[in-house]
């Protein structure tokens, strides 16, 4: 039975990712695959069975062959395609081996963990196992209504949800969806590396790089929303960036629209605020307006669906809200006092040093460096998001530092959040025209 | 000026970037050490329950749970002691009501105020840890 709703998931992925776009590498299509599945899945059996409660909770098989043969039957009647990019048939150089090495090690330490511990930490314990719990056990109610959060709209039920389905499906222990999903996330950015750079040791160096992060790895095995965001999060940003990558409105944007929709269903802070700007800035200089609209449509249909179902408000009342929220928190940090604005930037940068570390200062001394020797002052997009949202994190948290008192203190919970940019600066860093240079020992 | 720095820059680079992963590097092996001490409990006791597994991650205080579900009905109301224990210590998570609001569901978890009804007081000392029944 655990085997059949994986594979179902994979297939429903699988399809749904012909549908979506028009091509890729062939493991950026693996990882995707559950990644896309998963996440679907999880929106279409909340929608059905925990808002409009039109079918039981037990009808996972019904809505998974039923989406299965939805996207089947839409690829075979249109004729989509996936085309793969070509894929190097040498065998593994010494240095990819030592990568490969490197990276099933910590992979194993992770898969471990997540194998005999279950969700421990008290977050996990009291935001995200026990509304899975409540279902299981025939609930709704509880699932809703059981805790009293102090800000339930910014806990989305998606990982709540992926340890029902294990739950369901005879696990124990829940934690082992994380492994999966970061297997898939793993595979995807490999594949998206190496059909982005054509080369698949700067694959395998991005996706050990990810792995040796010491943020990446110990967040892992904590079953909270930080990495499953991060996959998401990270990797709609990277498709953004590969907006080249399109056939009429089958295109990459349109992954990224469903996967940072996918995103703000496992958490609701704004983060994807700046993504848009950015997005629109883009689409008018680039003039693809159709990609940048089927973009919008779809992230926000996706992320109005949480807190529509919650609140019972309309998506347009949701954004009202939203904005009004921001408006006020603007005004009120240009009378603040509580922490001046040199103050608050320290708060901000010392919080997320201790996710984003070294690899901060890597990221921007390598687009230093590219500035320096290339003299064209051009950044890849890539680099430019990671510019971008460091930027926002931090100018952000420094907006809250100022508007709440005793915000500094909240320290690790509030700055853990940081990993979720640390793979778009990996692949901005090594895939940055600079290594060439530094490789042909400074030749121009 | 920008010519000379140009000139010599990729040494001065690569000389940062040695720096750089010497410091990663130095930072991966302070971890490592964590990372063996983490799977010492896997290895001692691979088939642990559960319940045994959290019994490990919080030695006092989830028995206490387990007790406490053992000897209340599901309608009782819970009052919890405010506690200020350091983060690590056996007792510690005794602050977190919100997870042992969750653990103890349905019951009803409350802090621990002047004005008690019927109900269970948690109450612990340096060394036990039990509830007692307001009547």
């Amino acid at each position: 039975m655990q085997l059949i709703f994986l594979i179902l998931i994979f297939y429903f992925g699988w399809n749904l990712t012909k549908i979506l776009i028009t091509r890729l590498n062939i493991a950026e299509h693996l990882g995707l695959s559950i990644l896309l599945g998963m996440g679907m899945y999880s929106l279409v059996y909340y929608i059905l069975v925990l808002y409009l409660r039109i079918l039981p909770l037990n009808s996972h098989i019904l809505i998974l062959l039923t989406l299965t043969f939805l996207t089947s039957t839409i690829t075979r009647v249109f004729g989509f395609t996936l085309q793969y990019s070509l894929q190097s048939k040498v065998a593994l150089s010494k240095l990819e081996v030592l990568l490969l090495l490197i990276s099933i090690l910590i992979f194993s330490y992770i898969a471990l963990q997540n194998l005999y511990w279950p969700p421990y930490t008290p977050d996990s314990i009291h935001l995200f196992d026990f509304r899975a719990q409540r279902i299981f056990l025939g609930d709704i109610e509880g699932f809703f209504h059981g805790a009293r959060y102090i800000n339930s709209n910014n806990y989305p039920p998606f990982t709540s949800l992926l340890h029902y389905f294990y739950y369901m499906f005879g696990y124990t222990n829940p934690t082992n969806g994380y492994t999966l999903l970061l297997a898939a996330f793993l595979t995807t950015i490999f594949g998206y590396s190496h059909r982005l750079t054509q080369s698949r040791t700067k694959g395998m160096l991005i996706v050990t790089l990810i792995l040796l992060t010491p943020s990446i790895w110990w967040n892992s095995i904590l079953a909270l929303t930080n990495i499953p965001l991060m996959e998401y999060f990270s990797l709609a940003i990277l498709y953004l960036c590969d907006y080249k990558n399109s056939h009429g409105f089958r295109s990459t944007w349109l992954v990224s629209g469903i996967l940072l929709g996918i995103a703000s269903f496992i958490r609701q802070e704004a983060f994807w605020i700046p993504i848009i700007l950015a997005t629109l800035i883009i689409s008018l200089k680039q003039k693809i307006v159709i990609q940048c609209l089927s973009f919008l449509t779809i992230f926000f249909i996706i992320s109005s669906i949480w807190p529509t179902s919650i609140s019972w408000i309309s998506p347009i009342q949701h954004l009202q809200i939203e904005t009004r929220t921001v408006a006020r928190i603007m005004n009120d940090v240009t009378i603040s006092n509580n922490l001046s604005y040199f103050g608050s930037l320290n708060t901000a940068i010392r919080g997320f040093w201790k996710s984003w570390s070294l690899i901060i200062i890597m990221f921007y001394l390598t687009i230093l460096a590219q500035q320096l020797w290339l003299k064209k002052y051009s950044l890849s997009l890539i680099q430019f998001f990671g510019i971008f949202m460091s930027s926002c994190l931090i100018i952000g948290s420094m907006i809250f530092a100022r508007r709440f008192s005793g915000w500094e203190s909240l320290g690790d919970a509030v700055f853990r959040m940081g990993v979720i940019i640390i793979p778009v600066f990996w692949v901005g860093i090594i895939t940055s025209p600079f290594w060439n240079i530094l490789l042909n020992k400074g030749k121009r | 000026m920008v010519n000379k720095i140009s000139r010599y820059s990729h040494y001065i680079l690569w000389i940062l970037i040695t720096f750089l992963i010497f410091i990663r590097v130095k930072s991966i092996l302070v971890s490592s050490s964590n990372f063996i001490k983490t799977l010492e409990p896997i290895f001692q006791h691979p088939f642990a329950t559960t319940d045994e597994k959290l019994t490990m991650k919080y030695p006092r205080y989830y028995p206490l749970i387990q007790e406490i579900k053992r000897l209340t009905p599901e309608d009782a109301t819970i009052y919890l002691p405010i506690v200020n224990i350091e983060y690590g210590q056996p007792l510690w998570a005794l602050g977190q009501i919100q997870m042992t609001q969750t653990l103890l569901y349905p019951r009803t978890v409350k802090k621990y105020s002047e004005e008690l009804t019927d109900g269970y007081l948690v109450f612990y000392t340096d060394t036990t840890q039990g509830i007692i029944k307001l009547e």
